[in-house]
C-alpha cells in the first residue's frame, strides 16, 4: 500500500492586476516571491518552492530512512523556464519583467538535482514536462517505481514559472485567461453556461509518498492508482468534445487501482472553465462514473499550471477533512453534480484529474480512509 | 561593514537549506565545500549577490578570486562602486 504522508501547498485566493503587459489581466500571485526579482538574483518559482520545502519535511525524510530506494520527481510543467521567447515586444518596465543573472540555475534538471540532494535522495531523480498534467502524470511514474523497481519512498515537487510575461501572453492570446477588459462581466468558473475561463495563478506543492514503515507519520491519504492517456486527436492543443482522453485516463486509473466506478463519489476536476475543457471533462465524467459530486479549485486560486493536479488534490484533502466538497465558484446555475454549493464529503475513494497541452490526460485515485 | 557578517547574510539569502553550512569566523577560510559547507552553486550565487551589493557590474568571465574569503573581500573592495554602513542596509537593497 502507498500512503501520502505529507503534502505542503502554496497558492493564494488574492488577485493582483497587471495593466502594463501585452494582455492586461489579473493573476493570483504570492507577492513576496517576486521581491527583487528584477535584480536577476532571485527567481520567483524558487522562492515559491522554498515555501513548500519545509525543514520539518526534510528532517522527516532524512531521519526516517526507508528500507528500499527513494526517488525525487520534479513535475515541472512546460519546462519553458527562464521566459526568453515571448512573441510580443517586452515592456522591460513592467512589474513582472525579470531575467535571471545565472540562467542555468533555473533549468529544471539542475534545480531538481539541487533539491533532491537536500533530501539526501541518491537513488533516482527525474523531471517531467507534461504541461498542466505534470503533477498527476508523475504519479503514474511513481506507481511504477513502487510496484516494479524497489522504491519505498517518492518525493514529488510540482510547479513552474506560471506567472511570467510569456505565460500571460500565451493564455491571453488564446483567450483562455480572463482579460482585464472582460472583468467584471466574466468571472472564473467551470462547467458553467455563463462564466468561463480562468486567471493564471502561482502555485507549488511538495508531497511525500511511501510504503508503510516503522517510522511513518500519520498518513493523509492512501494512493490507490494513477493512469495517463492520450486521445485520438490531430491537434495537440485541442481537446475532443467527447472527452475521450479524460475517459481513457479515468478508466485506466480505475483499472490499476481496482476501484469500482460506483465507489468514486468525489471528483477534483481539472476544471479550467474553458469551453473546450467544460465539454470534454463533463462528457467523460458522466460516461465513466456513476454518482458523484465534482469541484474545481481554479476559479478560487487560478490555474497554477503544472502544480495544479497535486496542489488541488492537497486542497481537496484538507476540505474533505473539514467534511465538505467545496462549490465551484461563480456558477450561475443550480447544480448538484458540478457543484454550485458546498456538499458534504463522503469518506472513501476520490478522483483527481488533470490535462496538459500535448494531448495528455491524467487521473489519480486516492482514498481518505487510511 | 563587517565582511564576514555580510557574507553570512548573503549565504542565508541564497542557499536553500543551511544544514551543511558553517558560518565563517575568519577571512582566511577557504571556500572549499569541506571547509565551509557551500557547494560551487552556493558560492557562485553568494558572490553574485555580494557583487550586486557593491554595485560591481557582471562580467562574462566571472573572475572573482575564490582562494579564500579574504581574497573575495579584497576583490570587492577594490572594484566596488557603492558601499554601506551596515549589513542590514546592504541587504535591504537586494532582498
Amino acid at each position: 500500500m502507498i500512503y501520502m504522508t505529507h503534502c505542503e501547498t502554496l497558492c493564494t485566493t488574492e488577485r493582483t492586476t497587471y495593466e502594463d503587459i501585452a494582455f492586461p489581466q489579473s493573476v493570483h500571485i504570492v507577492k513576496d516571491t517576486f521581491r527583487r526579482a528584477k535584480s536577476g538574483l532571485f527567481y520567483p518559482p524558487h522562492k515559491a518552492f522554498d515555501k513548500v520545502i519545509l525543514q520539518k519535511t526534510i528532517d522527516y525524510v532524512v531521519d526516517n530512512p526507508v528500507k528500499g530506494k527513494t526517488a525525487f520527481l520534479f513535475a515541472a510543467g512546460s519546462q519553458g523556464w527562464m521566459g526568453t521567447s515571448g512573441r510580443y515586444d517586452r515592456n522591460t518596465e513592467a512589474e513582472l519583467h525579470y531575467k535571471t543573472k545565472i540562467p542555468f540555475l533555473t533549468l529544471t534538471n539542475i534545480y531538481a538535482g539541487r533539491i533532491a540532494s537536500i533530501f539526501h535522495v541518491h537513488d533516482h531523480v527525474s523531471t517531467d514536462a507534461s504541461a498542466c498534467a505534470s503533477s498527476l502524470k508523475v504519479l503514474m511514474d511513481m506507481q511504477n517505481l513502487f510496484w516494479h523497481y524497489g522504491f519505498d519512498r517518492v518525493i514529488v515537487l510540482a510547479g513552474e514559472d506560471s506567472v511570467c510575461i510569456p505565460s500571460l501572453e500565451f493564455f491571453g492570446d488564446a483567450k483562455a485567461s480572463i482579460q482585464l477588459s472582460e472583468e467584471p462581466d466574466r468571472k472564473p468558473s467551470a462547467f458553467d453556461g455563463v462564466n468561463t475561463g480562468f486567471h493564471v495563478g502561482q502555485g507549488a506543492a511538495l508531497a511525500v509518498f511511501e510504503k508503510e514503515h516503522a517510522g511513518m507519520s500519520e498518513p493523509m491519504a492512501k494512493f490507490l492508482g494513477a493512469y495517463t492517456s492520450a486521445e485520438n486527436n490531430t491537434n495537440p492543443l485541442g481537446q475532443r468534445p467527447d472527452g475521450e482522453g479524460y475517459s481513457k485516463a479515468i478508466d485506466g486509473s480505475l483499472h490499476v487501482s481496482g476501484v469500482r466506478k460506483e465507489n468514486v463519489n468525489v471528483v477534483k476536476t481539472h476544471g479550467t472553465g474553458t469551453d473546450a475543457n467544460n465539454k470534454a471533462e463533463k462528457a467523460a465524467l458522466l460516461r465513466s462514473l456513476d454518482t458523484f459530486v465534482a469541484t474545481s479549485y481554479k476559479p478560487r486560486i487560478g490555474h497554477t499550471l503544472s502544480a495544479s493536479g497535486l496542489l488541488e488534490t492537497g486542497l481537496l484533502l484538507n476540505d474533505m477533512k473539514r467534511g465538505i466538497v467545496p462549490q465551484i465558484l461563480n456558477r450561475t446555475e443550480d447544480d448538484d453534480v458540478f457543484l454550485s454549493y458546498d456538499a458534504p464529503a463522503p469518506r472513501g475513494p476520490f478522483l483527481s484529474l488533470a490535462a496538459g497541452m500535448g494531448n495528455i490526460y491524467s487521473a489519480a485515485i486516492f482514498s481518505t480512509e487510511v | 561593514m563587517d565582511f564576514l557578517e555580510l557574507f553570512d547574510a548573503c549565504v542565508r539569502e541564497t542557499k536553500p537549506h543551511l544544514d551543511d553550512y558553517t558560518k565563517p569566523t575568519t577571512l582566511d577560510i577557504s571556500l572549499k565545500e569541506e571547509d565551509i559547507g557551500l557547494d560551487s552553486l552556493d558560492v557562485t550565487l553568494t558572490l553574485v549577490l555580494i557583487s550586486d551589493i557593491y554595485g560591481i557590474p557582471e562580467t562574462e568571465d566571472f573572475n572573482i578570486p575564490v582562494g579564500s574569503l579574504r581574497e573575495v573581500r579584497d576583490y570587492m573592495l577594490e572594484n566596488k562602486n557603492k558601499d554601506f554602513d551596515s549589513v542590514e542596509a546592504a541587504m535591504e537593497t537586494v532582498t
